[in-house]
């Protein structure tokens, strides 16, 4: 008899086993046990030739392992203790000391941008596309690292391959106000992690508009540029539709074409907009410093609803100032007659970035405090 | 000395009321100015020389107006160079002759300004419609 209740506990132990090691991953925001996007991105690892390359080429697998290795308790204690990695093999350790390309966020700033509920906006659930606005997945470590390497790979390619002015810290900002790194909100008025428009994704295809830029992905030899490839070459033969929420939300192949839009979109605003506005300010400007702030600023704020032309204007208003004045007047209101803020989504940007430091800490929350989103970048 | 230093601080806040009637008066000029785009026969050949001719002169009274507003940022200036850019999408349809492909890049450029539906979209977005389908 006491075999019998002997066997059935172990049985049991193993029909709850994987409940119980899902639910003690630790959710950085969500619900814990609210795994649909830990599934997902599971799921991702196996089906997606864009993830496992990301994965590879970032030695995301070895994050994980180093990180599951120093959570044993004991190990520092014991002096002769050899990891993991050097028990199996030579060739293993080799792997992990390869030099890997760094990812352009710190850990702990994504984290903190993380830490919100839109509570009034939807959030999808793929591939089915579901919408409810009580979802609230749990984001994991392992999530907001893979965005921040997908992040890190697609800003290096449009980098490499257009003159686009940003550096990682506005990207920050930018993913911080829009979603806070999560990938699936979405409403009429934008989705995903860089809540992308439609009108956005029409642009970054248009022939006379962004066109051009993807052809140049398309065609760049650049290794930075391989892993984005994939996406515009299934792009290019089957254009996404934007009505297909998770062709720009789901992990594998839906928030890295989000992630690449984004950007994309930023550098074809900049290329057909922005930068030809800005000719003569710059050269009327061309010693001083902060003529690149003044460039960032004037692309961030263009990104926001209805921004481009208020930026265009902000630009006309701000060219007869010198380029420290720009940039001090764009960072506050430029209120029309008529009610409007010409530079409302940098406002926004800058009242996110001030909403984040109560939530960093320690060392990070100092850095932040002195030197806001740049303090984020590795 | 007492009334000398009076009418002194009379005449400079004359001065600088007159300035903000004469930039409110301008504002205003402005505007009236801006409406009579929105007038324009539908023609499409007359519609090109009338806007070009319209558009010309809103840039001259800005131009103007920024030299009295003296680096200020009014908010009025900043609601006229709102407005000029709002005329994007006209000003696409206004150089050289009108075609299908032209009329199409207007309205594009009309949805990538648009937030929230707001009057000046509407505004616009009827105006290319006349237009193009006259």
């Amino acid at each position: 008899m006491s075999s019998k209740i002997y066997v059935f506990f172990i049985v049991l132990y193993f029909i709850f086993l994987p409940f119980s090691v899902r639910a003690s991953v630790q959710c950085l925001s969500g619900e814990p046990g609210n795994n649909h996007l830990i599934e997902q991105f599971e799921n991702a690892k196996k089906t997606s030739g864009i993830t496992k390359a990301i994965i590879k080429k970032y030695g995301l697998d070895q994050i994980q392992e180093i990180q599951s290795e120093s959570e044993c308790s004991s190990c520092e204690l014991n002096k002769n203790y050899i990891p993991k990695a050097s028990r199996n093999n030579l060739q293993q350790i080799k792997k992990i000391t390869e030099k890997k390309p760094e990812l352009i966020f710190k850990e702990a700033c994504i984290n903190s941008a993380g830490q919100f509920e839109a509570v009034t906006t939807g959030e999808v659930k793929c591939p089915g596309g579901e919408i409810s606005k009580e979802f609230n997945f749990c984001m994991t470590e392992e999530i907001y690292n893979y965005e921040n390497a997908v992040i890190s790979d697609f800003y290096n390619c449009v980098k490499k391959v257009t003159n686009f002015p940003l550096m990682p810290e506005d990207l920050f900002e930018l993913y911080s106000l829009e979603s806070g790194f999560k990938p699936h909100y979405a409403y009429s008025g934008g989705m995903g992690i860089g809540q992308l428009t439609s009108i956005y994704v029409a642009d970054a295809l248009a022939e006379y508009r962004g066109r051009n830029i993807i052809t140049n992905i398309k065609k760049s030899l650049n290794k930075e540029c391989s892993i984005a490839k994939q996406i515009i070459d299934d792009d290019l033969v089957s254009p996404p539709q934007f009505s297909d929420k998770c062709a720009f939300i789901q992990i594998g192949e839906g928030v890295e074409r989000n992630i690449l839009y984004t950007l994309m979109e930023l550098a074809n605003i900049w290329e057909k907009d922005i930068s030809p506005k800005m000719t003569k300010f710059n050269k009327n400007n061309s010693d001083k410093e902060n003529v690149k702030k003044a460039q960032r600023l004037s692309l961030i704020n263009a990104y926001g609803p209805g921004g481009r032309k208020a930026t265009l204007a902000a630009i006309r208003r701000l060219s007869i100032f010198s380029s420290e004045e720009f940039v001090e007047k764009f960072n506050k209101p430029i209120k029309t007659k008529k009610g409007k803020n010409l530079t409302t989504y940098i406002n926004k940007i800058n009242e996110k970035q001030d909403d984040l430091l109560p939530i960093l800490e320690g060392k990070e929350k100092k850095e932040f405090e002195k030197n806001g989103a740049k303090s984020c970048i590795n | 000395m007492h009334q000398l230093i009076l009418i002194s601080i009379f005449s400079i806040s004359l001065n600088s009321f007159a300035s903000v009637s004469d930039l409110n008066k301008d504002y205003n000029e402005f505007q009236n100015e801006y409406n009579k785009i929105f007038n324009i026969k539908n023609d499409k050949k007359e519609f090109s020389s009338e806007f070009n001719k319209i558009e010309k002169e809103l840039q001259l009274q800005y131009k103007n107006f920024v030299k009295k507003e003296k680096k200020k940022l009014t908010s009025e200036g900043n609601q006229m160079a709102l407005d000029l850019e709002v005329l994007e999408p006209l000003r696409i349809l206004a150089e050289g002759t009108i075609t299908e492909k032209k009329c199409s890049e207007a309205d594009f450029a009309n949805d990538l300004n648009n937030s929230d539906n707001e009057k000046s979209y509407n505004q616009i977005k009827e105006q290319i419609s006349l237009i193009c389908n006259n």
